[in-house]
C-alpha cells in the first residue's frame, strides 16, 4: 500500500509513549561535523505526499465524531 | 611549511597549507621563519600560526579532554583571525568560521561541565564570573561586524558572505544560552541588511549554514514576530534543502528539528497538515509529538488540543512555539462549529445553545442526556438560578469566540444576542486551504 493510500489519520492508536532519543535531543544545537559536503541528492522535487490538503472538506469518523452528532441529534 | 602559509596571505588564496592548521586535533606544528619576501602584517600571521601550535600542543598532551586553557587559545587564535581578517578579504572567511565552530565546541563542552559542577566559571585565572559560550559570543560578534562594515565593491572578495557563516554561528549559541533578546535583535539587523547581504546568501557553498540561517530567520518571523506567512517561507526553504540530504541518516537529527518547526507554520499559514501514516514512518519523533494535534485539528475535538498543549508545554515554551500552537485553537472551533453546523441541517439559522453543547462535548465537559434526566429530579430552585447564569456566561463566552471567527471571515454570517443564535450564508465556510 502506497503511503497516498494509507488513511489520513490513524484513530485508533493508542496515545504514543515518547521517546527518551529525541526528547533528549530536543534543543540541541545544528552540529556542524554531522552534515555531508554535498547533497545527497540533486532532485529538488517537494515532498508532497507528506503534506494533506483537503483540510477543508476533511470528514474523519472517529468516535468523538460519532458522539457529537448523537448528542446534538438527541438535544 | 610556513613560507607556503605566508604565500597564501600575500596571494589572499586559501590552498592546502591552511588545511588543518585551525583544527586542534590535527597535530602538525609549523615552524615560523622570516617571510622571503615582503609580507604586510607578518608579525599577526606570525602570531596566528605561533597560536595554532600552541593549540595543537595543548590538545595533545591530553587528547579529547577539554580544558578552561584550551579554550583560551582557541579564544585568542579567532582574536588574531579577526585582527588579520580586517585587512584581507573573504578567502579568509572559512577559516574564521572553522576557528569559531572549535571555540563553540569548546565553550559549550565546557559550560556543560561547569554546569555540572556548579562551582566558579573560570578556574585559570577567575577574571570572569560569565559563561564560556558568552565569552566566545563576543569575540564571535567582532567577526560580524568585520564582516557586515565590509565596503568592498568586488563580490567575490567581499566579507560580506561571512555574515551568514559567524551569524549562524552566534544564532546557535544565543540559543544554546538561551539569549532570545540577542538572537532576536540578530535577525533584526539581518532583516534591515537584506538587501545587501542577500546576494551573497546565493554564493554560500555550505549547506548547513543556509540551512541554519534560514531556520532562526523562520523561526523569528513566525514564532517571535508572528508573521506566519514568512516563517513559512523561510522555514519550507530550510526543510527543502534538507530533503535533499534525506537518504543520509546522519542529518537526521536537523531534518527532525526543522519539520518541528514548520508544521504548525504550515498548519497556520496554508492550513496543510501533516499525514500521520507518512510522518510515522519518516519522522516517528515528529508523529508522536503532533498525534494530538493534527488529529484535534481535523475532528475540531478540543479536548485533544488542550491534551496536546498539556503534553507538550514545556518543548512549546521552550521553542518559543507556544503563542503560535494557541493560535491554531481558533482553527480547531472552527472545524467543530462546521461540524456542529452539518448536525443542524445546514440550516443557515444555527441556535447558540446547541453550539454551546457542541464545545462541552468537545471539551469533554458535557453530561450526557441521560445524566441530564436523572439529575433533573433532583434540582431545586437555587441550583437552576446557578445553572442559568452558567449558561448565560456560557454563551456570552461562546458569542466572542465566534464573533473572532467571523470577523476573521471563516464564517459568513453574524450573531444575533437577542435571539442567542448564529445567522449564516447558505454556504458560510470560505475554503481556508491553500495550495503551493
Amino acid at each position: 500500500m502506497s503511503a497516498s493510500d494509507q488513511p489520513l489519520l490513524d484513530m485508533s492508536n493508542k496515545e504514543p509513549v515518547k521517546s527518551s532519543f529525541e526528547e533528549d535531543d530536543e534543543f540541541e544545537d545544528f552540529p556542524a561535523d554531522s552534515w555531508p559536503s554535498q547533497p545527497i541528492s540533486q532532485d529538488l522535487t517537494k515532498d508532497t505526499n507528506l503534506w494533506a490538503e483537503d483540510w477543508d472538506d476533511v470528514e474523519v469518523e472517529d468516535d468523538f465524531t460519532k458522539e457529537l452528532k448523537e448528542e446534538l441529534e438527541n438535544q | 611549511m610556513a613560507q607556503l602559509v605566508y604565500l597564501c596571505f600575500r596571494d589572499n588564496t586559501l590552498s592546502e597549507p591552511f588545511s588543518n592548521l585551525i583544527d586542534m586535533k590535527y597535530d602538525h606544528q609549523i615552524k615560523v621563519s622570516k617571510p622571503a619576501f615582503k609580507l604586510p602584517e607578518f608579525e599577526k600571521v606570525q602570531q596566528l600560526i605561533e597560536i595554532c601550535n600552541s593549540l595543537k600542543r595543548t590538545y595533545k598532551k591530553e587528547p579529547g579532554s577539554i580544558s578552561p586553557e584550551l579554550f583560551h587559545l582557541a579564544l585568542e587564535q579567532l582574536r588574531v583571525l579577526n585582527r588579520i581578517y580586517e585587512n584581507r578579504t573573504n578567502w579568509m572567511t572559512k577559516l574564521l568560521y572553522e576557528s569559531g565552530e572549535q571555540l563553540y565546541s569548546i565553550a559549550s563542552k565546557l559550560d556543560g561541565i561547569q554546569s555540572q559542577l556548579a562551582g566558579p566559571v573560570d578556574e585559570i585565572d577567575g577574571d570572569s564570573q560569565e559563561s564560556y559560550l558568552i565569552q566566545a559570543g563576543r569575540v564571535m560578534h567582532m567577526t560580524l561586524n568585520i564582516c557586515f562594515k565590509d565596503r568592498n565593491e568586488k563580490v567575490e572578495q567581499n566579507r560580506k558572505i561571512g555574515v551568514f557563516y559567524i551569524g549562524t554561528l552566534l544564532f546557535k549559541l544565543y540559543h544554546k544560552i538561551q539569549a532570545y533578546g540577542l538572537l532576536n535583535n540578530m535577525c533584526k539587523v539581518f532583516e534591515s541588511h537584506f538587501s545587501e547581504i542577500g546576494p551573497y546568501l546565493n554564493r554560500i557553498d555550505n549547506d548547513l549554514i543556509v540551512i541554519r540561517f534560514k531556520f532562526y530567520m523562520g523561526s523569528y518571523y513566525g514564532y517571535e514576530k508572528n508573521n506566519y506567512e514568512l516563517g513559512f517561507k523561510w522555514l519550507q526553504e530550510t526543510f527543502d534543502i534538507c530533503t535533499l540530504y534525506e537518504s543520509e541518516p546522519s542529518t537526521y537529527k536537523i531534518r527532525y528539528r526543522v519539520l518541528q518547526a514548520l508544521i504548525p507554520m504550515r498548519i497556520l499559514h496554508l492550513r496543510q497538515y501533516p499525514r500521520l501514516p507518512v510522518l510515522k514512518r519518516k519522522y516517528p519523533g515528529a508523529a508522536r509529538r503532533f498525534n494530538l494535534l493534527v488529529k484535534s485539528f481535523c475532528t475540531g475535538n478540543l479536548r485533544l488540543f488542550n491534551q496536546f498543549v498539556k503534553d507538550n508545554e514545556y518543548y512549546l515554551i521552550r521553542s518559543n512555539m507556544y503563542v503560535a500552537v494557541l493560535r491554531m485553537k481558533e482553527l480547531v472551533e472552527l472545524k467543530l462549529v462546521g461540524k456542529a453546523w452539518n448536525t443542524n441541517g445546514c440550516s443557515t439559522k444555527v441556535p447558540l445553545q446547541k453550539l454551546a453543547h457542541a464545545f462541552d462535548i468537545s471539551r469533554g465537559n458535557h453530561v450526557t442526556t441521560a445524566d441530564n434526566d436523572d439529575d433533573s429530579n433532583n434540582n431545586n430552585n437555587n441550583n437552576n438560578n446557578n445553572n442559568n447564569n452558567n449558561n448565560q456566561t456560557q454563551l456570552d463566552e461562546l458569542e466572542c469566540v465566534l464573533a473572532s471567527l467571523i470577523s476573521k471571515n471563516y464564517i459568513k454570517g453574524y450573531l444575533s444576542h437577542t435571539h442567542r443564535v448564529m445567522m449564516t450564508s447558505k454556504a458560510p465556510f470560505p475554503k481556508l486551504v491553500k495550495p503551493l
